[in-house]
């Protein structure tokens, strides 16, 4: 039952990469009470095992649904396009040559009088440009563009990776 | 082992009589046992009427040991036969214990990575010496609740590794108990107070305990405990701060550095009680006395204590702030901060806590006790004591997992802060022409090169078809069950071959191990070993007929056919016959047959209980493709 369901399907919401997040977290609730292992303690080893096995699926469709980046991917596959397809477009050099940028001003930091600053003003400017980025997808994703869209989701995930690395960055500093 | 009870999730089948379970903070200063007693938690005392048990173990030559505050007594007499802080080295190697710069005055022995302590009653391991604190606190509570515990919860604090858990829990089963969950010390924290509390909102556990540190942000809301994130340091606690008074000591009196280990204790002693004198005292006299005669007084005053501790205490903000943010919440949006951990009473720590949550933290219940409490009311329910509760707990996993790649390289592939149970596959590939094996190896921890992360497990899979580089796929999946344990599995996607291992780090226990301690701990107690067994078998089979016969009565006529039906009774009458008598492979044998006989209608059942739980399911134009 859980095995054949979409993610989308699983919390009776229909496939957009616009999503209620407080609708998904309420029914994400509301569906590890009958699925959670701990609901399931006195069941057999059998029982106990399916349990386990249904949460991890629950919990992997809210992980993706619940994140932009892994649910416009998700969308994608559903609609036959795979990150591993040949022919899919090369992001441009201007975009990696901003990237690469980034990256510079970020290893730059560290040296900087005032770095906890610093780094807060550079994760806030790069959470800001996901925003536009996301906002974008939106648009993308309702007018069924979605080779545009998977040219978006991969800048998305540039900069997952700049703000990943510069949260690291911040973590090492204190 | 056995049979379905699911009429409806979180609903017993039949009604049963009410089953001993019990919460246990095994700490790494004192431990506790609780259990809940006509609806409320409370701590279980022993005999003269002491709930605390000081986690230390002292052996004596004749083979035997006392535990708690008797073994205590020891400590300063008798330092290398009596373990404490036996928690810090738990689940680790002695290259770890010596690394996290912990200076332990015992005798270690380092056995194939795995260190144990020589001591007069012999080697000890870090596992046993938890299983004889569990094994004291097992007795407690079956002479306190007047019979046999059916099963426990033990904590453990949530920055705990897979080997730090798996450790606890071999300890326990040395101990002879029956472990219904391991559940994080935060979350366990979190269920007494926002039960006490009807607390809403998100809210922080900050527990400092007396070996490890947990932070912990929680969403409460209507009876579901849901762990946004957790970080921590596994061994940073209150110890440390005795041993910087203890350095700060050494050094006013001029005490050279490798001192013996009884002075080490007794100093460690004096420590111990200056910091806690100055939770009310501004300012505390330490007299210690030497061998050589001579005697060295002074002051320990607040600020210089303060200086002290507050690196101590300022490396734990670091992964507050950790916290906070994997959690995506802000300062502004957390409702209260709980304090945990004896070691939180300690003024400074409030202090700093304060100024960087930014708010009075919450400190209404025991520090000391709050987490055994929450601990036995999971208990209580994971026995099946609570069939109408609304409690849920959802937890997350501490530490990335991830495996080796080319180069030194950890892939990441269940990240820190996933909800748990957690199952996720990566694929791989084989890198030379006609290569048959592939060596993998289990890492947890956030760095990028394998050196700096935990080494878990290392497995192979072998039997790979030839095939040119490149063209094998092997799927790696990880699975992190409601306990935080880990299993792998790598099966190469065209030829099926597969291995699999649960993770079980070198300086863990093997099942052998288990199996001869347990063989020896059952002599020595010289319990009647077969009786016990078929008591177990009688239980065991009396909640099978009591399940199965409940569960006919909902919905066997409509699920089964005919001849399924009969079949099941046939069954289920012949396990009725031998139930009662002392044949215990018999009863074992009757069961299993049952067990087979119902595995189809178990499976309906559940099918039929999740298709309800699925909220007016609809068929879409989607089919979900395999996630690569």
């Amino acid at each position: 039952m859980l095995a054949t369901d979409n993610y989308f399907a699983l919390f009776d919401l229909s496939p957009s990469f616009e999503v209620d997040t407080a609708l998904l977290a309420e029914r994400y609730r509301s569906l590890q009470r009958q699925v959670h292992p701990d609901s399931h303690a006195t069941g057999d080893s059998q029982e106990r095992l399916l349990a386990v096995q249904n949460t991890a699926r629950l919990n992997e469709a809210f992980q993706t649904l619940k994140d932009p980046l892994k649910r416009g991917y998700y969308l994608l596959q559903m609609h036959g396009i795979s990150p591993q397809n040949p022919g899919v477009a090369q992001l441009d050099t201007a975009f990696l040559d901003e990237q690469m940028t980034l990256r510079e001003t970020l290893a730059d930091l560290s040296q900087t009088a005032d770095p906890n600053t610093a780094l807060a003003t550079f994760i806030n400017q790069v959470q800001a440009q996901m925003q536009q980025l996301i906002q974008r997808l939106q648009q993308q994703f309702a007018q069924t563009q979605y080779r545009e869209a998977q040219d978006l989701l991969q800048r998305l995930q540039f900069f997952y990776k700049l703000r990943e690395d510069a949260l690291a960055q911040e973590e090492d500093l204190t | 082992m056995a049979l379905l009870q699911i009429s409806e999730p979180g609903q017993s089948t039949a009604p049963h009589q009410h089953r001993l379970a019990a919460g246990i903070d095994l700490g790494t200063t004192n431990s506790l046992i609780a259990s809940v007693r006509s609806s409320v938690p409370e701590t279980l005392a022993d005999a003269s009427g002491q709930h605390l048990l000081p986690s230390v173990v002292h052996y004596r030559a004749d083979g035997g040991h006392s535990v708690g505050y008797a073994a205590q007594q020891q400590a300063n007499q008798d330092p290398l036969n009596t373990i404490a802080s036996v928690k810090r080295l738990l689940g680790r190697g002695l290259a770890d214990v010596k690394s996290t710069g912990t200076r332990l005055p015992y005798d270690f022995v380092d056995e194939a990575g795995m260190p144990r302590l020589r001591t007069a009653a012999g080697l000890r391991s870090p596992v046993q010496v938890s299983a004889d604190i569990l094994s004291d606190l097992k007795l407690r509570a079956q002479a306190s609740l007047g019979g046999e515990l059916s099963g426990v919860v033990i904590t453990v604090p949530a920055y705990f590794d897979d080997a730090q858990r798996q450790a606890t829990k071999d300890a326990a089963r040395l101990a002879g108990l029956n472990v219904l969950r391991l559940l994080n010390e935060p979350t366990a924290a979190a269920v007494a107070y926002g039960l006490d509390q009807a607390a809403e909102g998100v809210h922080a556990i900050y527990d400092l305990g007396g070996g490890t540190f947990d932070i912990s942000i929680l969403r409460l809301q209507r009876g579901i405990f849901e762990v946004l994130s957790t970080a921590g340091d596994s061994a940073l606690g209150g110890d440390d701060m005795d041993r910087e008074i203890a350095r700060w000591i050494m050094t006013q009196a001029g005490i050279a550095e490798d001192a013996e280990p009884h002075h080490i204790r007794r100093l460690l002693g004096l420590a111990r009680a200056a910091k806690e004198a100055l939770t009310n005292a501004d300012s505390v006299p330490i007299d210690m006395q030497l061998d050589d005669g001579r005697r060295w007084q002074g002051h320990l005053d607040r600020a210089q204590f303060n200086a002290l501790v507050d690196p101590l205490i300022h490396k734990t903000l670091a992964p507050c702030r950790r916290a906070l943010r994997d959690a995506g919440i802000a300062l502004s949006d957390l409702h209260e901060v709980v304090l945990v951990g004896g070691s939180t009473r300690v003024p400074r720590v409030r202090e700093l806590v304060e100024a960087f949550f930014q708010r009075p933290p919450h400190v209404d219940i025991d520090p000391d006790k709050v987490v055994a409490l929450g601990a036995a009311i999971q208990a209580d329910i994971l026995a099946g004591n609570k069939p109408d509760n609304d409690l849920l707990l959802l937890d997350v996993t501490p530490l990335s997992l991830g495996i080796e790649t080319m180069g030194g390289l950890v892939e990441k592939i269940i990240p820190r802060n996933t909800p748990i149970p957690v199952m996720r596959a990566q694929d791989f590939t084989t890198f030379k022409d006609g290569q048959s094996a592939m060596a993998l190896h289990v890492l947890q921890g956030e760095r990028e090169l394998v050196i700096h992360c935990r080494s878990l497990a290392r497995f192979e899979l072998r039997g790979i078809p030839p095939m040119v580089a490149g063209a094998a796929r092997i799927r790696v999946t990880f699975q992190v069950d409601a306990d935080g344990l880990m299993s792998v599995a790598a099966e190469e996607q065209i030829s099926g071959v597969r291995s699999e291992i649960t993770v079980k780090p070198s300086y863990g226990l093997r099942d052998q191990d288990i199996e001869g301690m347990l063989r020896d701990a059952l002599e020595h107690a010289g319990e009647d070993v077969d009786a016990r067994t078929l008591r177990e078998q009688q239980v065991e089979a009396d909640r099978v007929v009591n399940a199965l016969r409940a569960a006919l009565q909902v919905d066997g006529h409509k699920l089964l056919h005919r001849d399924e039906f009969e079949r099941i009774n046939d069954k289920l009458d012949a396990l009725l016959k031998v139930m009662h008598g002392q044949n215990v492979q018999a009863i074992k044998k009757a069961i299993d047959h049952l067990d087979t006989v119902t595995r189809e209608y178990a499976a309906r059942r559940m099918d039929g209980a999740i298709r309800k739980a699925m909220t007016g399911h609809k068929v879409t134009d989607f089919q979900e493709t395999t996630p690569s």
